[in-house]
């Protein structure tokens, strides 16, 4: 039999100047199953809980309910308090009295009224409510990063220094990412390799720091706190462990003219290659596909003069099973590129600029290469064409990015940037050079930014054209740049002899797969989710995985390392404790009466309902049903109204704790 | 914010399902701002409308109630991502099948209440409240109540020529 | 079959009037092909750009009711005006999505407004739904040793999501279209820059300049010719062709040709058939010189 014990807070004046407290004590006191009530001038001051906590264990009360503010305010409280007496704390309801009945309605009477049912209501409810003890996930303190760029190089170093054990997946060769591509950085002009390549070194030789490069996710299973990550690490061709990175392979390999990636396909390597000379690590790759031996069985040199004997044609691909308590995603972001995009996509091309056929209009990155004193021309802007030095320069901003019709509304952040660093260092470079940057805004917000942009017009000759450009095209060896210059209000045409665009920043090709891999939402760009865009910028809605980087939207290298920081700090909270404490208010399904029609499944926005398989005692399987995992569960209880079986409840909302609260008003 | 209270002797009971997050929230801030609105309701409370089966809304009317309403995040604002999508579906639905049986659904509201709206919660309450206290007292549920079960005898001439057509 | 293709078709003003010879070469050469060509019955004008410059109701209505009255003829609608395809493919375009303005038209039209027809262009026709396997096997006398600029002008694939009928800024049917026929297609610069279109009545120095770009375009890419698949624009660049040169000192002598002459010439219609007469830049000198004629 129930024991309720009932207590009316007066809250000072709040709730008693509109409420007659005592008469709702008395009425609520005559109700079956309560064995005290009484009213309190503060219940949640610190006389108020120990009252509660001593009322409890004289009257032995088997619930409590307390009724006074939102549980908005103080459930949290009184449940301390309860469980401080020795009480289940979700055998504690509140019932709200004064944001929905004291504060809003003048007429005593009314209100009175309307307190008591709100109190009878809560204590019908209680009558219901179960002994729910806390869940407890173990914690796996290790850490997953996918991807190497600054973003995951930052966060796995932080990890790793926090004492915590991190295994760094990077699905090129290298680890460094795009900002290893860069040639100098913003807005203080430094060098982007000098200041990373420590990082990259750092990472390296982390003890904690486990690096898996060339290799990519190939399954993810487990949830927070107990994910087990399949790893399949690609066939480089070169062991690792007996390689030596002397580099004389890459010297003797006959396939000189392959494009390099890394150098946005205007540089050349060999097969066996790595992709820049401060690469970590520092092992070359065979590009099977481009090397002779693979394609038509003949050559082997490298084979012949590595000293180690490092190369091994048959190296096959391997997957490694690594167990992780949390996974930091930092998979980056690509280019747009303004090619024609087959038929249906949502994504456009600019068929006025050419559709990426004309040589000279290049991309910024490509720019970046140009610029990079370890880049293919070390560091001579010229045509890619003919190798002349250009004399003038058209950068066209916002190629792609904030272009509706184009299928991309979002602004690249970056470019503005960007593009006037790139008019001054083509300015240290070419000194009777002129660059002309046709743009619609300069968005320049952070610290040192603007200044850095100004001193592009100002000092450094750039000659900014507020206006579009409409259409450019090859003119001999020109290219005829069409524009306009809304600021005086004429079209402009310039003969360039090269274009830069700043072309929009997109997730990573295959960003959705890896997403669903994962289980974590993207948007219709494949960005990732944040749980919450403003609270919870690092995390995503599926427990334990976090962002980091560009991934989750375009942004600047300081961003990006700040966003990695958060996310490490995310991942050191989760570590901190050995165990993962949440509230039970989850969801469990009664097997014997569930079909495994999974609808709930369908409905679960946090991927929380796993199969569990039914077998009888020979081992037979009898059937598959749904299982929530504890760990996972959010506590919405959208499944539940979704079972056409009625076979899932929620703790803490089941049906017979609301049919009780209905059928007492 | 309300209107004076006309002299009427009807008193409508409207019962509320509201999610945590947002709409409860909202009637908090209703009450911390001191709003008045009409007594009348009674607010439930749940973790997400996803959680709001239309078993309860059955329920409430049987108990008396006069008016029901349901109300959570916004579309895109759920604090469970994607809960009040699977709610406004399974109401769409819903609403059908109460319309087939006679319910008049101006009696049923499904509303958004996010928890900087504490306006809007008064004046949802208040519009549902006033709307209904004209309509009068829901008394379908109760008439089927007291409606003669059928005995399962074949005793009327509509019933015998059915049976017989067999 | 060749036979089984049938379309109503909807001239417009101008292939009745001025742009007679796109008109009569577009008969002749859908004859040839056994296409069947039903002119729909008592239409009327498009309302081409003066009238969605200064009511757009107007605009939408006469277009609306065209096709109404062209559900009267079995198959889809053929057009050979840009600027005619442009209205109707536009009217289709802003009636589907917008409620209001379809009510509006219907009011005006007193009739209901009918947005499933289909509206192609000869372009569309010729290489899609003829197919140019089939256009190439018509082919009798093929135009070897002809360079043709193809010029689409602003109307025949832009805006985007509207005409439909190639990628907007980088399309390639008229080429792909000619090259059936035999010719070479030249890559020039300004195939989609605008001619100045209705101007040349207003603004003519504007037209002047605009044409003088594309022709110089054109005969800097080595062009024998330039083909069209608008009235406007071909008389922009043939009517005024005198006068550009004249003001620029230049001299071009570039024939411009509408696309159903050229391939017209290509499956064996003789001059008379197409209309090269009409023409003001005479194209027989060069037409004799390349041997196709």
């Amino acid at each position: 039999m129930s024991r309720i014990g009932v207590f009316i807070c007066h809250c000072g004046e709040n709730i008693s100047r509109t409420v007659d407290v005592e008469r709702v004590a008395q009425e609520v006191g005559r109700l079956p199953g309560v064995a005290f009530s009484s009213d309190y001038k503060y219940m949640c001051s610190d006389p108020g809980q120990t009252l509660l906590k001593k009322t409890i264990q004289d009257q032995k009360l088997s619930h409590v309910v307390v009724a006074a503010c939102s549980p908005r305010m103080h459930e949290k409280t009184f449940r301390k308090a309860v469980e401080a007496a020795g009480l289940n704390p979700f055998l504690c309801e509140m019932a709200n009295i004064r944001e929905h009945c004291s504060w809003v309605h003048e007429n005593i009477e009314e209100a009175t009224v309307k307190a008591t049912e709100i109190v009878g209501m809560m204590v019908e409810r209680v009558k219901k409510n179960r002994v729910l003890p806390t869940i407890t996930v173990p914690v796996t303190k290790r850490s997953l990063v996918i991807g190497g760029g600054i973003a995951g190089i930052q966060a796995a170093l932080d990890i790793a220094d926090a004492g915590h054990e991190v295994v760094l997946v990077e699905r090129e060769p290298s680890i460094g990412g795009h900002m290893a591509q860069l040639s100098e950085t913003f807005p203080t002009l430094d060098c982007s390799q000098c200041i990373m390549t420590p990082k990259m070194v750092d990472v390296a030789n982390h003890p904690k720091i486990k690096l898996y490069t060339y290799s990519e996710i190939e399954l993810v299973e487990g949830f927070i706190g107990n994910f087990q990550v399949t790893i399949k690490k690609k066939a480089r061709s070169v062991d690792e462990d007996r390689c030596t990175g002397c580099g004389v392979c890459m010297t003797k390999c006959p396939q000189k003219k392959i494009p390099n990636k890394f150098d946005q396909n205007i540089g050349m390597r060999t097969a066996i290659y790595i992709p820049f000379p401060q690469a970590v690590p520092n092992t070359p790759v065979i590009d099977r596909e481009n090397c002779t031996k693979f394609k038509t069985g003949k050559c082997g040199v490298c084979q012949k003069v590595c000293g180690p004997g490092a190369v091994d044609f048959e190296q096959e691909d391997r997957l490694i099973v690594e167990p992780v308590g949390a996974i930091v995603v930092a998979t980056g972001f690509d280019l747009y590129t303004i090619d024609e995009k087959p038929k249906g996509s949502p994504i456009k091309g600019y068929g006025e600029f050419g559709h990426g056929k004309i040589p000279d209009v290049i991309d910024g990155m490509t720019f970046e290469r140009l610029a990079s004193a370890s880049g293919p021309t070390g560091g001579k802007i010229v045509r890619p064409s003919d190798g002349k030095e250009p004399k003038q320069i058209v950068f066209i901003q916002c190629i792609g990015s904030r272009a509706r019709e184009k299928g991309i509304s979002y602004c690249s952040k970056v470019c503005c940037m960007y593009t006037a660093k790139h008019t001054m260092l083509y300015h240290h470079k070419v000194h009777d050079g002129q660059a002309y940057v046709f743009f619609m805004d300069a968005r320049t917000p952070g610290k040192s930014y603007d200044e850095f942009w100004r001193r592009a017009i100002e000092e450094e000759e750039a000659v900014y054209i507020r206006g579009m450009v409409s259409r450019l095209y090859q003119k001999g060896d020109k290219i005829v740049v069409m524009g306009s210059d809304i600021a005086v209000g004429v079209q402009v045409e310039i003969e360039a002899d090269m274009v830069v665009l700043a072309t929009a920043i997109q997730p990573q090709k295959g960003a959705d797969l890896l997403a669903q891999k994962l289980g974590i939402s993207y948007d219709k760009y494949n960005f990732y989710s944040e749980a919450h865009a403003k609270l919870r910028p690092v995390e995503c809605a599926t427990a334990g995985i976090y962002l980091a980087g560009a991934c989750q939207g375009p942004k600047d290298i300081p961003e990006t390392v700040s966003q990695a920081s958060a996310a490490a700090a995310k991942v050191m909270t989760l570590f901190s404790k050995d165990k993962l404490e949440r509230e039970p208010i989850v969801a469990r399904v009664r097997e014997a009466g569930c079909v495994g029609c999974f609808a709930c499944r369908k409905v679960c926005a946090y991927g929380a309902v796993e199969e569990k398989e039914i077998r009888d005692r020979q081992g037979n399987l009898i059937k598959v049903v749904a299982y929530v995992n504890p760990g996972v569960c959010a506590g919405c209880g959208t499944c539940q109204a979704t079972c056409p079986s009625k076979c899932v409840e929620l703790d803490g909302y089941t049906d017979e704790q609301v049919i009780a609260m209905i059928e007492a008003l | 914010m309300h209107p004076a209270k006309q002299k009427h002797t009807f008193e409508p009971k409207i019962i509320a399902f509201v999610c945590t997050w947002c709409t409860y929230a909202g009637a908090d801030l209703a009450g911390t701002s001191r709003m008045q609105y009409p007594s009348n309701v009674r607010v439930l409370k749940f973790p997400c409308t996803g959680r709001i089966d239309p078993v309860f809304i059955l329920k409430a009317f049987q108990q008396g109630a006069d008016g029901v309403l349901v109300s959570g995040c916004h579309p895109g604002d759920c604090h469970y991502i994607a809960g009040n999508f699977h709610a406004r579906r399974r109401f769409a639905v819903f609403r059908k099948l109460l319309e087939f049986v006679g319910v008049d659904l101006n009696r049923l509201q499904f509303s958004w209440v996010s928890a900087a709206e504490g306006g809007k919660w008064v004046e949802v309450v208040t519009d549902l409240t006033e709307k209904v206290r004209n309509m009068g007292p829901m008394t379908e549920f109760k008439e089927l109540a007291t409606e003669e079960q059928w005995s399962g005898a074949i005793n009327t001439p509509e019933l015998k020529e059915a049976f017989n057509a067999i | 079959m060749n036979d089984t293709l049938k379309y109503a078709y909807y001239p417009g003003c101008s292939l009745h009037a001025s742009a007679g010879e796109y008109d009569l070469s577009t008969r002749e050469l859908f004859h040839a092909l056994g296409i069947s060509l039903t002119e729909v019955p008592d239409w009327f004008c498009c309302g081409a750009t003066p009238a969605h410059n200064v009511d757009e109701l107007l605009s939408l209505s006469l277009c609306a009711k065209n096709l109404e009255l062209a559900e009267q003829v079995e198959g889809d609608l053929a057009v050979a005006c840009a600027s005619c395809f442009s209205r109707l493919k536009f009217t289709q375009h802003t009636l589907e999505e917008n409620v209001t303005k379809r009510k509006q038209v219907e009011k005006a039209i007193d009739a209901p407004v009918k947005l499933d027809g289909k509206v192609k262009h000869l372009l569309e026709i010729l290489a899609k739904d003829l197919g140019l396997e089939r256009l190439a096997a018509s082919v009798s006398k093929p135009l070897a040793g002809l360079k043709v600029a193809c010029y689409y002008g602003c109307l025949l694939t832009r805006p985007t999501d509207v005409p439909n009928l190639d990628c907007p800024e980088a399309p390639t049917i008229m080429e792909r279209v000619v090259e059936a026929a035999g010719a070479e297609a030249v890559a020039w610069s300004h195939r989609l820059e605008c001619c100045g279109a209705n101007f040349t009545l207003s603004r003519p120095g504007v037209v002047l300049q605009l044409t003088n770009a594309i022709l110089d375009s054109a005969k800097a890419a080595g062009a024998d010719c330039v083909m069209v698949g608008c009235p406007l624009c071909h008389g922009n660049l043939d009517i005024r062709q005198k006068e550009i040169e004249s003001v620029y000192t230049t001299s071009y002598n570039l024939p411009v040709f509408y696309l159903t002459q050229l391939v017209g010439l290509a499956v064996g219609l003789a001059s008379e058939q197409l209309g090269l007469d009409a023409m003001i830049v005479n194209p027989t000198p060069l037409l004799k010189e390349k041997g196709l004629l």
